[in-house]
């Protein structure tokens, strides 16, 4: 990107500026990464001495060989892929049906439906009566809970939308109109390839967000086996910090997991969504927008 | 072109037919709802109903049963789940299957339970059985209406032995809330007496200061003033933590006897008695410790809930503070780690009497446990039959040869007799059987509240950290006894139980924690000199956050006689 | 809806009287677009307007046990008093001023973190630094706030031990227990977990500006700077007027998450917030409608400043949201 006006000319100190201060916001992004993973190729002791800090002390293994021979994590694992797959494209899906149409200036009671859509983006019914709505649409422990009710995103239909209507020029599809393309062959010949950047962006959303959340999987699930990893994650980490005053009311050792292994489900459960952007950053290649001008 | 168009009519059929497929498995999937679909009308029925119907009921004609049952959720990595495993198979095949009833076990967060169970509550799901360890928790549920009262007698018919156990453990006093019965109590062994708790001393700097073990505060104020002369250690010697509860550690202080009315206000794991005068003592007294320099400067940030984990037990585990203290089980982590960093290291299990300062702490109290573990109710959307058959399956349950399977699992796989015939469970067993959390409890909390194995001093031998350079069996064991001899001599107190719902508690409980731990800070770190002033301003702020109208509500109660009372 | 597919329907041949043809000309033009928008719009309406009965919980008495049915109406009694509640004043003010603030210093940070990363000309360095940028987006607020813990607390944090140590300075600088440095502190630690992850969405629209005004531009001889005024700033405009709206909706909602991490008893002054009030007197004491209430008015309050923020915006010659 860029490249176009940036080969002309050999690099100037700026360019070096730019790059160090970028390194230097990348290192404090990776300090936290390499402390866990510091940690999570410790021994036990060392953890507790909190004297890991960025290089493993009693380096070994046996945090990771015990997730992947307990299975509970690694079936999570395997089961929250498939519905942030799943999630994803029904989200998309969803989006481009409403971000396309809203964006046509002249449709009428496109102010209607866009604040429709958008008020439950402000307006949550809270905790009660959405689990009882979960529980009568037949969705309560089911993985479709995961799946429907948040596929359909108003913030990034907003995002989208304003992308389609800032980015391409209504003459384009107007032309394309006049040429006796229907809307739907508008939709996919034109608006989609010339929003790759966009769509690839808000896909990168969908399963980012939907890869982060647990909050629905809280109430809507208690069968263990249809809950995504980030909750498992979640309930880990807070019943460690929170053993101590659930303690007092059982008056017995409850022993939470080791920070050892919770530094390494961390990095288990971080690293295969973290693999998706290098996909996503494939099409922020600048100038889209030349060829279909032009041709 | 088409192609496109094609496509993306493909993608839209593709999920409207997946929209509606959910439907289909949704129907299949909470099958619960329809199982429970007489539930409601269960709470037209009431209880006393429940007995008499319960005798109509035809015995093997019936239709199975299913009953849903509580199970912690604590997430642990290494467990399996808690709601599908070889125990819960066990339970089904075992029990279930021969009474014709289905077991099925709802996991409930440990760190929300009331959230948890309110969702289900609404939603026409909650579990059969509802148990909590707290009774202000299960007051409220009852209060709601979310659970049934029942009839004790025919409890009493359905389950003999764990009626007998209740009353062998005098619990019935603690069954009734407003007047009606709604409770039975699992037992607590040994509950006078926290013999599971111990602190840890370092004999070794005691040793090498020429000094001998502390038994009074004299001695221990002397040790700990040395410690920091002799420079032992570059950090303050003693860790302090943040009150996480609003349980106050103020049992040493009270006056001897205590007087009822004070105790039946102020005594409680759920509301820290700032204004109470055995508080003020305490925290006049790590006032001046913290003036010492006994404490560490930033201890309001150790606490395992800001920076991961319990600082003060990474100090002790790294030889820098003189002492600290937890639960015992086999294997305590941080005592391994503790010796593993400090080869030569020597530790002595600290007795509570170097407490003792005439004239503040002239005598040592200790708090009793409840005498109950769980306190078991029965929602009021379960019907005569689920009633019936949760009865069964706590009978069962607390039958010996059932108890012992699901504590200790199968003989030679994850046990074996020792020389006396005691089962001696092998914790590194990963395979199908393996037990969950801390041997079952989660599931035998039904019945009781710990394992019990032989003998108190085989009990204690059982959770006595293994695997360490010394041993603190019979530490812990001399422990034990001197606990049980101040309980024997009526210094063990019990927080007053309640036999109404304090409203109060509830509405400000989360308010009243919160400046409980500010004005806690504040006061330990406050100039010795304006202690009092400080400590009266914070006290009528309390009182008037929502502290006085907790009290106002204890007190009616109490004068109505809807409470426990002192032991005479 | 209005959807009525006329079969082999043409826009040349078809014949249209033409008084209807003025009305519902639309219908025949864009009957598509209205079709495309069933199945969001059904999607919002089952899984969202469906559960607003429900908010009905605020002006009841809601026990769980006796449900909607049973339970007593109270009319506006929550909200009385809610509002006679001090400690919801001092959590409507901390709200303000700290969502404010955030989205004054978060708003703007992405924004040149994109542009520095889109004028970076060391492509694999580039590929590889965005993608490392947004790893805190990963972690949850529990972790970040330990590890902000163990690097600011003042007597032992590593931060302070290094400044120390190096002689900088002779007293810790409380980071996290006073409360005005812990706000800066609770402030940056937010901006450096979102900035990588704010900045994917204006990469994206850097992308979307043709290459040819970068040509045009420095062909006038535009240096870096003026390049970046005149030709990546405009064409990032609609988006960052997008997402300011959005987030305008936000300003009372707060990250319970976030703040109860980051929470410790020197800083309550300013810790205290809606989402803490919401929890502590609402959910933590099962008090649903009380959540509700304050949900409501969170709710309200957010969705008037986006309304009004958006004719704001139209009036500038911006499009708006709606």
């Amino acid at each position: 990107m860029g490249k176009k006006v940036g080969s002309l000319k050999a690099p100037h100190l700026s360019d070096f500026v730019i790059a160090f201060v970028i390194l230097l916001l990348c290192l404090t992004c990776l300090v936290p990464f390499f402390h866990l993973l510091a940690k999570s190729l410790s021994s036990n002791t060392a953890v507790l001495s909190k004297t890991v800090f960025l290089w493993p002390k009693g380096a070994n293994l046996n945090a990771y060989i015990t997730i992947f021979r307990d299975g509970q994590l690694t079936h999570s694992m395997v089961y929250s892929l498939y519905a942030t797959a799943l999630f994803t494209a029904i989200g998309m899906v969803v989006t481009v049906l409403a971000a396309y149409p809203l964006s046509v200036k002249r449709l009428k009671g496109r102010g209607v439906i866009s604040l429709l859509i958008m008020i439950p983006l402000y307006f949550a019914a809270g905790l009660i009566p959405e689990y009882l709505l979960i529980q009568s649409l037949g969705l309560y422990n089911s993985m479709w809970v995961l799946v429907l009710p948040l596929a359909f995103s108003p913030y990034n239909m907003l995002i989208m939308k304003s992308f389609f209507s800032s980015t391409i020029p209504p003459s384009l599809e107007e032309a394309a109109y006049l040429d006796g393309a229907n809307h739907f062959q508008i939709l996919g010949r034109i608006i989609l390839p010339l929003s790759k950047p966009i769509l690839a962006t808000i896909s990168l959303f969908y399963a980012v967000g939907r890869w982060n959340a647990y909050a629905d999987a809280k109430y809507y699930i208690s069968k263990k086996a249809l809950q995504p990893i980030q909750y498992l994650l979640y309930n880990m980490i807070l019943n460690a910090t929170a053993s101590e005053a659930v303690s007092l009311s059982e008056s017995t050792a409850t022993q939470s997991t080791p920070e050892v292994f919770q530094a390494a489900a961390v990095m288990f459960a971080t690293l295969p969504i973290l693999c998706i952007y290098p996909f996503v950053q494939k099409y922020f290649v600048q100038g889209v927008m030349i060829g279909a001008v032009k041709g | 072109m088409k192609k496109m168009t094609r496509a993306i009519i493909a993608i839209l059929v593709i999920a409207l037919i997946s929209a509606s497929a959910i439907g289909c498995a949704g129907n299949q999937a909470p099958a619960p709802a329809q199982t429970q679909a007489p539930a409601p009308a269960a709470e037209k029925t009431a209880a006393p109903a429940a007995a008499a119907e319960k005798t109509e009921a035809p015995a093997p004609a019936a239709p199975r049963v299913k009953i849903r049952v509580p199970v912690y959720d604590r997430s642990k990595e290494g467990y399996p789940a808690v709601d599908d495993n070889y125990w819960t198979k066990y339970i089904q095949t075992e029990f279930g299957d021969p009474n014709n009833i289905d077991v099925e076990y709802v996991p409930i967060p440990r760190n929300d339970v009331m959230a948890t169970y309110s969702v289900l509550i609404s939603g026409k799901q909650s579990p059969t059985i509802m148990m909590e360890y707290d009774y202000p928790k299960v007051a409220q549920w009852a209060n709601d209406g979310a659970m049934q009262v029942i009839d004790l007698n025919a409890f009493k018919a359905a389950a003999p032995t764990y009626y007998q156990a209740m009353v062998d453990n005098s619990q019935l006093g603690y069954t009734d809330i407003n007047g009606k019965t709604y409770f039975v109590l699992s037992e607590r062994p040994y509950y006078n007496t926290t013999f599971t708790y111990a602190s840890f001393i370092r004999l070794d700097w005691i040793e090498q200061l020429g000094l001998s073990m502390p038994k009074n505060y004299a001695e221990y104020t002397n040790l700990v003033d040395k410690i920091i002369e002799a420079k032992l250690t570059d950090i303050a010697p003693l860790g302090l933590g943040l009150p996480s509860s609003a349980y106050a550690q103020n049992y040493y202080f009270r006056n001897q006897p205590v007087d009822e009315t004070e105790w039946a206000i102020h005594s409680s794991l759920g509301t820290a008695s700032l204004p109470w005068e055995a508080t003020k003592k305490m925290l006049k007294r790590l006032n001046t410790e913290y003036s010492k320099g006994w404490y560490s400067r930033e201890f309001e940030l150790d606490s395992a809930s800001t920076g991961g984990s319990d600082q003060m037990q990474t100090d002790f585990i790294n030889g820098k503070s003189l002492q600290y203290g937890s639960y015992m089980s086999a294997s305590v982590n941080w005592l391994t780690a503790f010796y593993e960093n400090n080869p030569g290291a020597k530790l002595a299990v600290l007795s509570s009497e170097v407490s003792v300062e005439p004239g503040v702490v002239d005598q040592i109290k200790i708090r009793a446990d409840n005498p109950f573990g769980m306190i078991v109710g029965f929602s009021s959307q379960a019907d005569a039959a689920q009633l019936e058959a949760s009865w069964k399956l706590m009978e069962w349950m607390i039958q010996e040869d059932s108890l012992f399977a699901l504590e200790n699992g199968v003989e030679g796989v994850t046990y074996v007799l020792d020389a006396n015939g005691l089962p001696v469970t092998d914790n590194e067993y990963r395979g199908p059987e393996m037990l969950n959390h801390n041997n079952n409890i989660d599931m035998t909390c039904l019945v009781h509240a710990s394992k019990k194995v032989g003998t108190i001093e085989q009990t204690i031998a059982a959770i006595s950290p293994q695997g360490l350079p010394q041993d603190f069996t019979q530490e812990l064991i001399d422990n034990y006894y001197y606990l049980k001899k101040l309980a024997d001599d009526g210094r063990a107190y019990s927080d007053p139980v309640f036999a109404v719902a304090i409203e109060a508690e509830s509405e400000y409980t989360a308010t009243l924690l919160s400046l409980w731990q500010e004005y806690y800070v504040a006061l330990v770190k406050a100039d010795p000199s304006q202690f009092e002033a400080l400590y009266a301003d914070y006290s009528s702020k309390y009182l008037d956050a929502g502290y006085q109208e907790v009290i106002d509500e204890r007190l009616e109660a109490y004068k109505a006689g809807s409470t426990t009372k002192l032991p005479k | 809806m209005l959807i009525k597919t006329e079969g082999g329907y043409d826009m040349d041949t078809a014949y249209i009287p033409p008084r209807k043809r003025n009305r519902l000309a639309f219908l025949k033009r864009d009957w598509q677009l209205y079709l495309m928008l069933v199945l969001p719009v059904a999607m919002t309406i089952i899984f969202k307007y469906a559960a607003y009965p429900g908010l009905r919980l605020a002006f009841m008495d809601f026990k769980p046990a006796l449900g909607f049915e049973s339970s007593k109406w109270v009319g506006m009694e929550i909200f009385q008093k809610i509002i006679k509640d001090r400690d919801f004043l001092r959590a409507i003010k901390n709200s303000l001023v700290f969502n404010f603030l955030d989205l004054a210093i978060g708003l703007p940070v992405p924004i040149i973190l994109a542009i520095l990363l889109n004028e970076l000309r060391f492509k694999k360095f580039k590929r590889v630094s965005q993608t490392i940028l947004y790893l805190p987006h990963f972690l949850s607020w529990v972790i970040v706030a330990s590890i902000a813990y163990s690097l600011f607390k003042p007597d032992s944090g590593l931060v302070n031990v290094v400044m120390k140590s190096a002689g900088w300075i002779e007293k810790g600088i409380p980071f996290l227990t006073e409360k005005w440095h812990w706000a800066a502190t609770y402030l940056l630690v937010g901006v450096w977990q979102g900035m990588g992850w704010g900045s994917i969405l204006y990469l994206a629209a850097i992308t979307g500006i043709s290459a040819e005004l970068y040509e045009a531009a420095t062909v006038d001889g535009a240096n870096r700077l003026r390049r970046i005024w005149h030709v990546t700033l405009p064409g990032i405009r609609p988006t960052i007027v997008t997402l300011l709206i959005i987030n305008l909706g936000r300003i009372l909602g707060s990250n319970f998450e976030r703040l109860d991490s980051f929470a410790n008893v020197n800083v309550k002054d300013f810790q205290y917030q809606l989402a803490i009030y919401i929890y502590d007197k609402g959910l933590a004491s099962g008090n649903f409608s009380r959540a509700t209430a304050v949900g409501l008015f969170q709710s309200l309050v957010g969705f008037l400043l986006v309304i009004t923020a958006d004719r704001v915006a139209k009036r500038l010659g911006s499009d708006g949201l709606i």
